[in-house]
C-alpha cells in the first residue's frame, strides 16, 4: 500500500478512473482514502476473478451495493469460505492431466473427486456448452441419489458409446431430463475454478455472483444436499411428478378394488 | 414536511432546520462527545468542515462512512446518521 504513496495525485485519479471507482479530487484529505480505496480494489481483483470489475461499472449507489454484496458473500452466504475454494479449486485444476483413470467406477469418481474431476472432463466437445454448465451438471449429478445415477449409467449403454467414463455420460445425462431442472440453467454463468487454458480467458468476464453460484455448485457435489436447499433437489421434479402419478395411481386402483359394494361399513354385523 | 422526520432523531433536526453556520461538529447527528472530541482533535472543529470533507468526497455516502470510521472511529449507525443529517442539510440548504 506504501507504493501508492509515491503516485502523484494525477496518477492516483487516474488510477481511479481507471477502476471506475467513483471518486472527487485527490487531494490532501482524501488521499488516504482513496489510497486505501485502490489498495482494496486491486488486492480484491487478485482473489477473484477479474470480472468483478463489471461490478464497478455502476454508479455511486450501485457501487456501494456491490461492494457490499461483494463482501456479504464472502462471508455470510451459507458461511462457506469461498476464498479457500476458489483457491482450491484454482490449485487442484492446475494438477490437470493428473487425473487419467475412467475405468474406475465413474459414479464413486463423480462423487468423490468433484473438483479434480472437473478439468478432465473439460476435453472434447464439453467447450460447446462451456464450463459452467458442466458445472452445473456435475452439481445436479452429485445432488442426484447415487442409485439413480447408477441405474441411468446401466440402463443407457449408448452413453457409454462415448469415450473417457462418467463425466461424458454424466454431462450427456442430463439433456433427456432437461425440463423440469430449468433453474440450473439460468443465465451463462462461469465457473471460476476451471481455467481450461484454451477458454478460460474468455469466460472470466462474469462478474463475482457467478462465480460465487459456482463455488456452490462445488460445494453442493461435496456436500450431498446438505446445502442445496434453495438451489437442487435431492429428486428431480419429473420424477416426482411419476412417483405422485404412481402413487396416486396406486392408491385409486386400491381403493376401486377393495370397494366392497354399497355397503356401509358402519353398519353393525348381526 | 419531510416523512422521514419520524425516524430522525431531534439533534438531526436542529441541525437541518437552518444554516450550520459555525456550530460545532458536535451539534452533527451521530456525532456526541466521544466523536466530537476526536475529530476535533484531527483539526476538525466545525461542522462545516466536515461538511466540506463530505462534499469533497462528491457525497460518496460509502467514502465517507469509511473516512469517518478511519478519522474518529464512528460505526455504522453513527456515520449513517452523520450522513443522513448532511444529505439533509445539502437539500434544504446547498
Amino acid at each position: 500500500m506504501e507504493e501508492y504513496r509515491r503516485l502523484s495525485d494525477e496518477e492516483l485519479s487516474r488510477m481511479l478512473k481507471l477502476y471506475n471507482i467513483p471518486h472527487g479530487p485527490v487531494v490532501g484529505s482524501t488521499r488516504k482514502l482513496y489510497e486505501k480505496k485502490i489498495y482494496e480494489y486491486e488486492s480484491q481483483r487478485t482473489k477473484l476473478p477479474p470480472g468483478t470489475i463489471g461490478s464497478y461499472q455502476h454508479a455511486e449507489d450501485f457501487e456501494s451495493d456491490a461492494y457490499d454484496s461483494n463482501q456479504d458473500e464472502e462471508g455470510s452466504l451459507e458461511d462457506i469460505d469461498f476464498d479457500n475454494y476458489y483457491e482450491e479449486s484454482y490449485s487442484t485444476t492446475k494438477t490437470y492431466g493428473e487425473f487419467d483413470d475412467t475405468s474406475a467406477n465413474p459414479v464413486v469418481k463423480a462423487k468423490t473427486s468433484f473438483l479434480e474431476t472437473l478439468p478432465s472432463a473439460r476435453r472434447g466437445s464439453d467447450s460447446a456448452k462451456g464450463p459452467t454448465y458442466h458445472l452445473r451438471q456435475r452439481m445436479r449429478e452429485n445432488i442426484l441419489c447415487p442409485s439413480a445415477q447408477e441405474e441411468d449409467l446401466d440402463t443407457d449403454p449408448r452413453y457409454y458409446s462415448q469415450d473417457s467414463g462418467a463425466y461424458r455420460n454424466i454431462y450427456y445425462r442430463p439433456i433427456t431430463d432437461s425440463a423440469p431442472d430449468s433453474s440450473f440453467y439460468s443465465g451463462p454463468v462461469v465457473s471460476s475454478s476451471t481455467p481450461v487454458s484454451s477458454t478460460s480467458p474468455s469466460f472470466r468476464w462474469y462478474t463475482h455472483p457467478s462465480g460465487v453460484e459456482a463455488r456452490q455448485a462445488i460445494r453442493a457435489g461435496q456436500g450431498y444436499g446438505a446445502e442445496i436447499g434453495k438451489n437442487g433437489r435431492m429428486v428431480s421434479l419429473w420424477v416426482q411428478f411419476l412417483l405422485f402419478l404412481g402413487f396416486a395411481l396406486f392408491l385409486a386402483f386400491f381403493y376401486y378394488f377393495m370397494q366392497a359394494g354399497d355397503d356401509n361399513p358402519f353398519r353393525l354385523r348381526n | 414536511a419531510d416523512n422521514k422526520s419520524m425516524s430522525t432523531s431531534q439533534k438531526h433536526r436542529d441541525f437541518v432546520a437552518e444554516p450550520m453556520g459555525d456550530k460545532s461538529v458536535r451539534c452533527l447527528a451521530g456525532i456526541g462527545e466521544v466523536l466530537g472530541k476526536k475529530l476535533e482533535d484531527r483539526g476538525f472543529d466545525k461542522a462545516y468542515m466536515v461538511l466540506g470533507h463530505f462534499l469533497l468526497l462528491k457525497k460518496n455516502e460509502r467514502h465517507f462512512q469509511e473516512w469517518l470510521n478511519d478519522v474518529c472511529g464512528a460505526n455504522a449507525k453513527q456515520s449513517r446518521d452523520c450522513i443522513g443529517c448532511l444529505q439533509d442539510w445539502c437539500d434544504a440548504f446547498l
